[in-house]
């Protein structure tokens, strides 16, 4: 297993790219800053395992919570309304 | 089904011939991707890392406005990523560090933010049709025979206008078929006897 980069409270960037095959970033938050809430523990990278491989060594996996304003750009709702998505570690790097 | 590459017969624009002394400049980077597909081929005594099919299929799999909106080598590009990445050359995460920033396209069925009508929850009972696939993947999968990831990939690379027509076990039976032929645990040739046999 690789090991976590990160530890909760850390801001981080989600990698704005679109690599072929089966991702689990959504399209929408790649790009955006948030900051890490939990570790969720590690698991074979599906995006290998998508491509009949054994997606190891398992990648660790974070809940990265995001606020909604700095996601959507007509946002109107609080300004402290937070998203959480569960985001691979090799589509993070420090922010 | 027809898929949009094959455009045969299809009513279309004028061809301009190409001048005798004008002939088409290929760029530096286009010459190296057809370089690098040669390679990658194994045409030239190298190693053979995918097949030039394999290749096209990566081409003809482009969502239809992906397909209409690229030059052709760069159509070659992200079908030369996307076998390599299949044959595990590159792993995804290496393509997505490389290309970071420079070429960001949704996926058709990544919806996520998109203006969307209100969801209507209802209850509703599966056909014995659709309760059959089901088990059919789950059985493929405790057999270790499928993952969940390769349907779903199956299912992702579905052309839009397919995915947007298609009811949700009718995209799991179309992903079944492709993820086992990838598998090569039935041939194209199969299916297409069988779904002949069945009209």
């Amino acid at each position: 297993m690789n090991e976590a980069r990160f530890k909760p409270g850390e801001r981080v960037r989600v990698m704005k790219a679109y690599p072929p095959g089966h991702i689990r970033t959504p399209h929408y938050i790649r790009g955006c800053v948030g900051e890490v809430e939990r570790i969720c523990g590690a698991f074979p990278n599906p995006e290998e395992l998508a491509q009949m491989r054994d997606g190891l060594p398992a990648q660790p996996l974070y809940r990265v919570r995001f606020l909604q304003k700095n996601i959507w750009p007509d946002y109107a709702g609080s300004a402290s309304d937070v998203l959480e998505v569960e985001i691979y570690q090799h589509w993070l790097e420090p922010a | 089904m027809k898929s949009h590459h094959d455009m045969g017969g299809q009513p279309g624009g004028r061809v301009e011939p190409q001048k005798e002394n004008d002939p088409h400049d290929y760029a530096g980077w286009e010459r190296r991707i057809d370089a690098m597909a040669v390679l990658l081929w194994g045409l030239k005594g190298t190693k053979k890392y995918f097949t030039v099919d394999e290749h096209r299929k990566a081409i003809e799999s482009l969502p239809p406005e992906a397909y209409d909106s690229m030059a052709y080598y760069e159509k070659w590009i992200v079908a030369l990523a996307q076998c390599t990445v299949q044959r595990g050359v590159v792993t995804s995460a290496e393509v997505a560090q490389k290309m970071r920033d420079v070429m960001f396209m949704r996926q058709h069925h990544d919806l996520g933010g998109r203006p969307a009508g209100k969801v209507e929850p209802t209850e509703h009972d599966y056909a014995d049709w659709e309760r059959r696939v089901d088990a059919l993947a789950v059985l493929l999968g405790s057999q270790k025979v499928l993952s969940v990831d390769e349907r779903r990939r199956a299912i992702e690379s579905l052309p839009p206008e397919a995915y947007d027509a298609m009811s949700y076990y009718e995209r799991w039976t179309m992903a079944l078929a492709q993820t086992l032929i990838q598998r090569g645990i039935i041939t194209t040739e199969e299916l297409a006897k069988k779904m002949h046999e069945r009209g």
